[in-house]
């Protein structure tokens, strides 16, 4: 009877306590900082992680639609082709190596599984700048930061994280904050500040429904 | 070669699932001043001299690009421009490429056929087109209208910039034949800022005493392979540079009789840098540089000299200025029978895509030359060309 009781109290904890969280990035400078991926993954073993999904990358004007896209491990994504011509699409990250054959069409779009954690660069060996980014996460919460530097999610359970901010053009291969986070059970509103400034790619700017080659 | 071009036509027309087809029509309205054009025997540098006011065909074309299978692609690109051309209708390029899929930032690919040498910075859209103004600078003009690599080019790239680092780099070599003739037009004519681009099978008109004739561009007349070779960086800050250096090795003292020429032998080195930044932003420069021998009198020897800048943007989405300053000169031995060159020419281009598959585009274009060779005209060695054109682009 006691043991059912503290059952029932953990449960009651585990839900009561979820509450919204809205955390902002900011640089060096104190500026909210737009389109940085965020990552929460708790230190609590037990817990379990997002479950995956199946996403789609469209190509579109000779560009990946989106551009970025976050997904929990084990998620399938495929790879409809609206353009008129063949898109031929490959990877050589570590975290998931693959080629798509020369195809074009969205009637049997391939699919692939993306199993491990990590960052891939998607590209198209014929069209050179084409590139997307798959940040694949084994985590309980992840998004995008807003055009305010802020990205807020509804039901956070209080707990210890490590937290992880990515930004797809950054120069560097890492994270650009990883750390350890407190989340209280209040309704939390946490800053995170960059030590160092953050050193973006430009990538190209070539228009690539222009310049089509 | 011919054989070599029926081969990649029947790879592509033979039913094969993943063949795309592209075919363009750019119909132009035109205003000139210009003197007698080059393509009517005169020395005009202009496409459209002053008769040539009113609607005219700017270019069709009609492309092929298909995978036979594996890692190769095929593309065959055919255009018209005028038809009191040699050949109304014929081939600008014709290759097949090996181009593996990248298991690491290591790339390489095989190109074999007829194509451009990596040169122009300029020519980024499909079919070796400006996508910036109608005509092209006088360095790549002259691209266009005399070289093709006619024969294979291995490239080998790191592709740093996908993993994560700031660097793409790529080196390229090339060994080519039949562009002994490259050379006679910048000689006889010079310089010129158009948008024609000679065919594989087809010929150009120069300048011939008022006359009209048209030269014989793509032909092997010693059997002597020419190379090039180049080198390229990307750095991810969108700054791009690339350097060539080409050389036909072609004897200038052998004549072909079947097309009235010698070899023609052309050296030059070219140097590029481009930068894409933010809201459509494009500045090229590039600069060429090189001589050109023919026949065995050494003292018919030409050096010539071209470089241009060109600073484009995009506004609203749907529209793009380009502004380009463009100089050239080409110097004949001073003991030679031929004379000088130099001009220089200011280029204002602006692209509308008013919708998928139409597009207006307009330029406005002045081009003042100094040419010794005038004189045998009659006609001052000084001009002042201009021309106002306005294509209407549509596209299949």
């Amino acid at each position: 009877m006691r043991l059912l009781f503290h059952a029932a109290s953990l449960l009651f904890a585990s839900t009561a306590l979820a509450a919204p969280l809205e955390l902002r990035v900011v640089g060096v400078d104190g500026k909210g900082i737009a389109g940085t991926v965020v990552v929460l993954r708790s230190t609590d073993p037990a817990r379990s992680i997002a479950r995956p999904v199946e996403a789609q990358i469209d190509q579109v004007d000779r560009q990946f639609v989106p551009h970025v896209l976050i997904v929990p491990t084990g998620s399938k994504i495929s790879f409809p082709n609206s353009d008129s011509v063949s898109h031929q699409v490959y990877s050589f990250s570590p975290t998931k190596r693959f080629d798509l054959p020369l195809y074009r069409g969205t009637q049997h779009p391939p699919v692939r599984e993306f199993e491990r954690a990590g960052v891939v660069t998607l590209g198209c060996n014929i069209h050179d700048n084409m590139r997307a980014y798959v940040f694949v996460v084994d985590a309980q919460y992840f998004g995008r930061t807003d055009a305010n530097g802020a990205w807020k999610v509804p039901d956070v359970q209080p707990g210890t994280y490590t937290v992880q901010v990515w930004h797809p053009k950054s120069r560097e291969a890492r994270p650009v904050i990883e750390q350890q986070l407190r989340i209280p059970a209040a309704e939390p509103q946490l800053v995170l500040r960059l030590a160092t400034e953050l050193r973006l790619r430009a990538e190209s700017q070539v228009p690539a429904n222009w310049d089509a080659y | 070669m011919k054989s070599l071009v029926a081969v990649l036509l029947a790879v592509l027309l033979a039913p094969c699932a993943r063949a795309e087809v592209e075919a363009s029509l750019d119909l132009r309205l035109v205003d000139s001043n210009g003197r007698n054009s080059f393509l009517d025997g005169g020395l005009g540098k202009l496409r459209f001299d002053t008769d040539d006011d009113g609607v005219q065909l700017g270019r069709a074309r009609l492309a092929w690009r298909g995978s036979p299978g594996g890692n190769w692609h095929a593309n065959v690109d055919v255009s018209a421009w005028s038809l009191d051309d040699h050949n109304a209708i014929d081939v600008t390029e014709a290759w097949l490429e090996w181009r593996p899929v990248p298991t690491s930032p290591w790339r390489s690919n095989l190109k074999i056929g007829a194509f451009y040498p990596p040169i122009s910075l300029e020519h980024r859209a499909s079919g070796w087109t400006n996508p910036y103004t109608i005509s092209s600078s006088a360095l790549n003009t002259w691209v266009g209208e005399e070289l093709r690599t006619i024969g294979v080019a291995y490239e080998l790239e790191h592709r740093g910039i996908a993993d994560g680092g700031q660097w793409d780099f790529g080196a390229q070599a090339a060994v080519f034949g039949w562009n002994d003739p490259a050379g006679v037009i910048l000689a006889f004519r010079g310089f010129s800022l158009n948008d024609r681009q000679t065919p594989l099978f087809g010929r150009i008109g120069t300048y011939a005493y008022g006359y009209r004739e048209q030269r014989v561009l793509f032909s092997e007349i010693d059997n002597r392979p020419g190379y090039h070779v180049g080198a390229y960086a990307k750095h991810d800050s969108g700054l791009e540079l690339r350097a060539l250096h080409y050389d036909n090795r072609a004897d200038p003292t052998v004549f072909k009789p079947g097309i009235s020429d010698y070899a023609w032998r052309t050296r030059f080195n070219s140097l590029g840098a481009r930068y894409d930044g933010p809201a459509g932003l494009a500045i090229i420069a590039q600069w060429l540089k090189g001589t050109t021998d023919a026949t065995p009198d050494p003292t018919n020897h030409w050096g010539f000299e071209t470089a241009f800048v060109l600073v484009a943007r995009e506004f609203f989405g749907k529209h793009r200025l380009a502004l380009r300053y463009d100089d050239f000169k080409v110097n004949p031995d001073p003991v030679s029978y031929w004379k000088s060159e130099k001009g220089h020419a200011l280029t204002l281009g602006w692209t509308w895509k008013l919708r998928e598959h139409v597009e207006l585009a307009g330029e406005w274009l002045q081009l003042n030359s100094d040419v010794g060779n005038r004189e045998e005209l009659d006609e001052p060695e000084k001009a002042r060309e201009r021309s106002l054109q306005l294509a209407l682009r549509l596209t299949l």
